[in-house]
């Protein structure tokens, strides 16, 4: 049987307790929800435009909490520098000449790219020089034993292991 | 300089004087024995030759007019090495008077050899070319004296427990050159008997092979010494030229005193003496006490229950009726086929039962057939049981080894010496005949270690074999491994010292001792090194090393010599194994450089001191534990690397990613705080 994992299931929570509620409620929730972009718009309009990798990376991995919070955190980092100019400019006009900025997309888009190259390359990077590491111990280890052998004669091949795991 | 340095120094100095001294003598044909006899072997003495020893001069450096000479024994047989200290401490006037022996530098045969010094019979051989230079035909007196003064040292012999077994003419020697006394000569130089002339044998020592007749009783030499003194009685000796087997036919025939005396004319007075000392019948045979009765002219008490009955029927085979037990036992050994026949079909237990009357000796003639017919003994064994049965004073034949069980030791030894096959003796030693022939002997009681022979037999073990056995039962016989050369070695306290003469041009990869060798060991030095044997049969070459290390250094410790560079020079290669006992290399390496400078002092407790040294071997034990350990965990660790790799690639990966996470987090947090800092500022 397959075990859900944890945020899976405080999802599916949150869906069950969402269903609970009775149409007036899901409706004025709604309405709220609504308001409250129409309010924040060059906000949503911001993060919209700036978390759409992290929203790609959403959607397309659902299930690959560790991408989606490397790229994510890269990429919301990106978001900040721009997130805090669309509250001095509070306006429409201020967020989509933001949005039009390409630098200010390089910054953004470019940080979720760095998240992304950091999560594709930094875990193979450490596991070369990880086995790297452990093709040294091994060649210190056999010189240690060749010394062994050479000094007390000893069998190398036929020593029996204490234990196999 | 310490002090046993110096002691060393003059030891080296002592004995290489004494080897230089022995070289010049060696230089002029002479050699010193116990630096007091000067054996001259430029002289020569060809009439004094001996039992197969030959003569030589000697010198007396203390009592230069002291007349002597000495016998160098002959390496084809064996001096009989028990009976000298007694030939030594004897005096008896009509025995050439044993004065010195010991093993020396044979020169002209480049060996060492046993010599025996004698007191120099000066009037010469009292025979010559068979002819007797002693008149005695006619002087009765002269002739009991003679005959007496030999049964004195007859009778001398038997209280020491030892038997001459060289009484014939060809032995007798004027002690003086006024030709007034005798002198009986040798009997040690050669195995007991060998040299005997076939008529100077009883029937059942003719019976057997010369070098299997064995040291016999004191009935042996009155007989010999009958056939002496009809010799001198007739003037000649007679039946020269007749050989072993037709001798016995003829005396079975015959009768001794009927075949020796012959047409010849004797002396009336000398018949009946000469009669009672050839007795066929040894019960009957005259002892020394009758011989004196008879010189006093007082009568003779015969023995008549001793006498074998005439058996009221005979018993044929090849043609021939035979009577005696005697006759029959040389018949059916003569031909074995058809004594397997008679025995088979019963026609021997039927002639016992009605001929000999005897009930007894029937049954256990049956009993016999019966082990023969369930195949628990084969037909020459049968045959062979059978005759001691019948007649247990003849020898025992086996195939073709006719001995008695006295001198199968040293008819084993000429085999060993000559590269014969033993078979035949294994096969002997492995049945019962031996122990059944003492069984059914009156006077003689059998060697403490004959039940053993068929375990010495059945172990194939180092030590132990047929090798064991002549040693075991044979006091007499030197050491003949091949390691010694041409060295002699008649007892423990000699090997080592040969061995060292004969390793210096030794092949190394020989190892210094062999199955003889050791079994020679054990018989001469006992239980005590039982536990060196069983290592020596270790499969494990170290022990084996080892114990013949500890066997050689206990015996320098005892027996000398203080120095033996040659032997320990061949030690040291074959005691490797015990360096490799260690296990550390560089302490091997060590061992190894250490030996080549202690061998050289030939002292061999140093070579044992070097190498089995207790706090060294623990060391290195517990170094070793602690080496073998070290690897085992280094192995495990390697092992664990290398089986594990995936799973530790996806521990290192998952690491990654959790640091890369943390990362982006606090990267995210930082770029948080930054514009917050910044917009609170603006």
């Amino acid at each position: 049987m397959r075990s859900v994992p944890k945020e899976e299931a405080r999802k599916m929570q949150l869906g069950k307790s969402f269903k609970k509620l009775n149409l007036l409620q899901k409706t004025i929730l709604a309405i709220l929800f609504v308001l409250l972009m129409i309010v924040s718009f060059p906000i949503v309009l911001i993060l919209i435009a700036g978390l759409l990798p992290t929203i790609t990376v959403m959607y397309t991995d659902k299930h690959n909490y560790d991408k989606q919070i490397i790229v994510g955190c890269f990429n919301i980092a990106g978001v900040f520098f721009y997130l805090f100019g669309v509250i001095n400019k509070f306006s429409e006009k201020g967020s989509f000449n933001m949005v039009d900025d390409i630098s200010m997309l390089i910054v953004m888009l470019g940080m979720a790219a760095v998240g992304m190259f950091i999560y594709n390359e930094l875990p193979n990077l450490y596991v070369y020089f990880k086995k790297a590491n452990y093709q040294k111990r091994i060649e210190k280890i056999n010189k240690r034993l060749n010394k062994l052998a050479e000094d007390w004669g000893i069998d190398i091949n036929n020593i029996s292991l204490e234990s196999k795991d | 300089m310490t002090e046993e340095e110096v002691n060393n120094g003059e030891e080296i100095e002592v004995y290489a004087e004494a080897q230089q001294k022995s070289e010049n003598f060696e230089e002029n044909n002479r050699f010193l024995l116990k630096e007091r006899f000067e054996i001259d072997f430029s002289q020569p003495i060809s009439w004094l030759d001996n039992n197969s020893a030959r003569a030589f001069a000697v010198t007396d450096r203390i009592d230069v007019n002291r007349r002597l000479f000495a016998l160098i024994c002959s390496k084809e047989t064996s001096p009989r090495l028990s009976l000298l200290p007694y030939l030594k401490s004897i005096d008896n006037s009509a025995l050439m008077k044993l004065v010195e022996f010991g093993t020396v530098n044979y020169i002209p045969e480049k060996s060492r050899n046993m010599a025996l010094i004698y007191a120099m019979p000066t009037g010469g051989k009292v025979f010559e070319n068979g002819i007797s230079t002693f008149d005695i035909k006619n002087n009765t007196e002269k002739f009991y004296r003679f005959v007496l003064s030999l049964t004195g040292i007859i009778d001398n012999f038997k209280t020491l427990g030892i038997t001459h077994r060289a009484i014939r003419p060809d032995n007798l020697y004027y002690r003086n050159s006024d030709r007034s006394e005798i002198v009986l000569g040798d009997c040690a130089a050669s195995f007991p008997a060998y040299h005997q002339p076939p008529i100077c044998e009883t029937i059942e020592s003719l019976d057997a092979n010369p070098e299997a007749r064995g040291d016999g009783g004191d009935k042996d030499d009155i007989y010999a010494t009958g056939v002496t003194a009809l010799c001198l009685a007739i003037g000649h000796e007679v039946l020269q030229g007749v050989s072993a087997p037709e001798m016995l036919r003829l005396k079975l025939r015959r009768g001794s005193y009927s075949l020796l005396s012959g047409d010849e004319k004797i002396n009336n007075t000398f018949v009946s003496l000469l009669k009672g000392l050839l007795q066929d019948d040894p019960e009957l045979r005259w002892n020394r006490s009758q011989i004196i009765s008879s010189s006093e002219g007082k009568p003779i008490g015969y023995n008549q229950q001793a006498a074998s009955p005439r058996p009221k029927r005979s018993l044929t085979i090849s043609g021939e009726k035979v009577f005696m037990p005697n006759d029959i036992v040389y018949m059916l050994q003569s031909n074995i086929d058809e004594a397997y026949e008679l025995i088979s079909a019963g026609k021997i237990t039927d002639w016992v039962k009605n001929g000999m009357e005897d009930e007894k000796l029937s049954m256990r003639i049956d009993s016999i057939v019966k082990q023969e017919r369930s195949g628990s003994i084969g037909k020459d064994t049968a045959v062979a049981k059978v005759c001691i049965l019948l007649s247990p004073r003849m020898p025992i034949k086996y195939r073709d080894i006719t001995f008695f069980p006295g001198g199968i030791a040293k008819a084993v030894f000429l085999a060993m010496k000559n590269h014969q096959p033993l078979k035949n003796f294994i096969d002997i030693f492995s049945s019962d005949l031996v122990k059944m022939w003492y069984q059914e002997q009156d006077n003689l009681r059998s060697p403490g270690s004959t039940t053993e022979f068929r375990v010495y037999i059945m172990r194939q073990e180092i030590g132990y074999g047929i090798e064991r056995i002549i040693y075991d039962i044979d006091n007499d016989l030197p050491c003949i491994s091949p390691l010694f050369g041409d060295d002699y070695v008649s007892s423990a306290p000699q090997v080592l010292k040969a061995l060292n003469k004969a390793s210096k041009d030794a092949d190394i990869t020989v190892p210094p001792y062999d199955r003889i060798l050791i079994a020679y060991l054990r018989c001469k030095m006992g239980k005590k090194i039982d536990n060196i044997i069983s290592d020596l049969n270790s499969v494990q070459e170290e022990i084996r090393a080892s114990a013949i290390l500890h066997l050689y250094t206990s015996m320098q410790n005892k027996f000398g010599p203080a120095q033996l560079p040659e032997l320990a020079k061949r030690l040291i290669n074959f005691v490797k194994p015990v360096i490799h006992v260690y296990h550390n290399r560089k302490y091997q390496r060590y061992l190894e450089k250490e030996l080549l400078k202690v061998y050289k002092s030939g002292k061999l407790y140093e070579i044992v001191e070097l190498l089995e040294n207790e706090t060294a071997l623990e060391k290195d034990r517990v170094d070793y534990a602690g080496a073998l350990n070290e690897a085992n965990i280094l192995k495990n660790e390697i092992y664990k690397i290398t089986n594990n790799t995936a799973k530790f690639e996806k521990e290192a990966y998952d690491t990654a990613v959790k640091f890369a996470s943390i990362c982006a987090v606090l990267i995210m947090a930082a770029s948080f705080a930054y514009n917050l800092i910044t917009w609170v500022l603006k």
